[in-house]
């Protein structure tokens, strides 16, 4: 039987980084305290933690925050590239208008953390998510963050990831077979993820097969952009985070997705923000593309199979004894919500149900 | 929807003592936890998915996989789905046998499904419809659990959980 991972006490937590972040600073020592690990999410485990040290120039006592990111033995996407990513969020960060916290440093030594881990800054702010009454102070808010929203995910489509030296997931295929290339990849994934066969899913791909289609461009995606992976303060976004998904594919991907149901509460806005048709004019305005409505609903249904399928796999690791948490129990059953929207969005069920 | 109840009250259980209960002060909030765990294992050797249920989605299945089989045909997926049907229909009480069942029916229906979808062939094109409604009938029965599952998270019993 395969051991149990489990959260990371925090006094080991605490006691395993204080010199690693005395190297990581230069500094003589460091003292980590406050440490939180953070239950938002399901596959990587996030710490904050404030550190203080001496300056190593003046030698007065400095207070600064930090968020680890830790490789988990397993979850929801594995397996995990921790370069890969490290590589792609520093990528990212050289590019204006794209809000990301600074990184720190890399760690692929597990005998500190018992995984590899990376570390950058604290950002401070609020983390809106799709199931809050109120995700955002006032309209005003709102309507000014799902602007700015949009204005990011098309400057992350600009990146030119390959001038970047990204080695991309997806990077090699020809910009017309996207929507095929992820076809295949969350299929393969859904096969694997599964304890049984759900059939709507099945009946999903077969409908995905029948009506590919997609914007014929290629571009780097975030892969899960959404309300719930960014943090805003006053009103801007200040962090995008959540970049395991990230990956070479057709933009459209990344507009269909931050608009499904599953991320919008009882909003009937993109992502509880902005009205879908405002979601679709604002990003040709910054892009030049506006997926048409076949392109939009191919990545739709894409990304219901890709969440269900998600979901199913939680299910599958806690099953095998692989995982531990029990919230990954439950996503099986989280999955009906999605399966009920793809029926839908196939005519299997009627919309009002 | 697909864990084993094994798996998840050992997990529940497992969880209450081991994460939980080590972060609780309080004597009679620990007491209560403790508790729990007891129920739970109390109920972990003594309940098993509902036998009328799978029954049900066992039956469904093999109809469709019936109707699909009788239009002929000699596509793989289709002698795949006549495999399934040779072995007997559990009985209606034997739980073990109706879970291994409907695992073995569900695969043999993918198949099914990929037939039907394929173009050109009207056999495979008069199933859509019966598979659209197997579908619909299965995940509607599915999602009345749910609303009843969501009944009892919030604490309004007043309505049977069963119900839709």
């Amino acid at each position: 039987m395969a051991s149990e991972p489990a959260s990371l006490p925090h006094s080991r937590v605490a006691a395993a980084l204080g010199p690693w972040f005395a190297t990581q600073l230069g500094a003589r020592t460091a003292r980590v305290e406050d440490v939180r690990r953070h239950a938002e999410g399901f596959s990587w485990e996030t710490y904050t933690v404030g550190v203080r040290y001496p300056d190593p120039e003046s030698g007065e006592e400095r207070a600064r925050g930090f968020a680890i990111r830790r490789e988990p033995e397993d979850g929801l996407v594995a397996p995990y590239d921790i370069v890969g990513q490290y590589d792609l969020h520093a990528a990212v960060s050289k590019h204006d208008g794209i809000p990301m916290p600074r990184l720190l440093a890399l760690e692929l030594d597990r005998s500190i953390l018992g995984m590899p881990f990376y570390a950058m800054e604290r950002l401070e702010g609020r983390v809106p998510v799709p199931n809050e009454r109120r995700p955002f102070r006032d309209d005003a808010e709102r309507d000014a963050v799902g602007r700015q929203f949009v204005d990011v995910l098309a400057r992350i489509h600009g990146i030119d990831w390959r001038a970047a030296g990204l080695d991309l997931e997806g990077g090699g295929c020809a910009p017309g077979d996207a929507p095929l290339a992820a076809l295949e990849r969350w299929e393969d994934y859904y096969a694997r993820a599964r304890l049984v066969e759900v059939p709507i899913l099945r009946a999903a791909i077969a409908w995905l097969r029948a009506n590919l289609a997609g914007s014929g461009r290629l571009a780097l995606c975030h892969g899960d952009y959404r309300l719930g992976n960014f943090m805003i303060r006053d009103g801007r976004i200040v962090g995008i985070f959540d970049w395991e998904l990230g990956h070479a594919g057709d933009p459209a991907e990344d507009v269909a997705w931050c608009a499904l149901p599953a991320f919008r509460g009882r909003s009937p806005r993109a992502s509880a923000m902005l009205p879908l048709e405002e979601l679709l004019d604002r990003y040709r305005d910054a892009t030049g593309l506006r997926p048409d409505r076949e392109t939009l609903r191919f990545w739709t249904v894409l990304g219901q199979l890709k969440a269900a399928a998600i979901f199913l796999r939680g299910g599958r690791a806690f099953e095998e004894r692989r995982a531990s948490d029990i919230r990954l129990a439950a996503l099986g059953y989280r999955a009906l919500y999605l399966l009920r929207e793809i029926a839908a969005e196939l005519d299997i069920l009627p919309r009002s149900v | 929807m697909q864990n084993s109840l094994d798996r998840i009250f050992d997990g529940l259980c497992s969880t209450l003592r081991e994460r939980v209960l080590p972060e609780v002060s309080d004597p009679w909030v620990r007491i209560q936890v403790e508790a729990a765990v007891g129920l739970l294992a109390h109920l972990a050797v003594r309940v098993e998915w509902r036998c009328a249920d799978l029954a049900e989605e066992v039956a469904a299945t093999r109809a469709l996989l019936a109707e699909a089989t009788a239009r002929g045909g000699t596509a793989p997926e289709l002698l795949r789905a006549r495999d399934a049907l040779a072995t007997p229909a559990p009985g209606a009480s034997d739980n073990a046998r109706l879970v291994a069942a409907r695992s073995d029916l569900l695969e043999a229906l993918a198949g099914v499904q990929e037939w039907a979808a394929r173009e050109g062939d009207p056999a495979a094109a008069s199933l859509r419809e019966p598979l659209r409604r197997l579908l619909a009938d299965r995940l509607e029965a599915e999602l009345a659990l749910l609303a009843g599952a969501r009944r009892v998270a919030v604490g309004d019993t007043a309505a049977p959980a069963s119900a839709s």
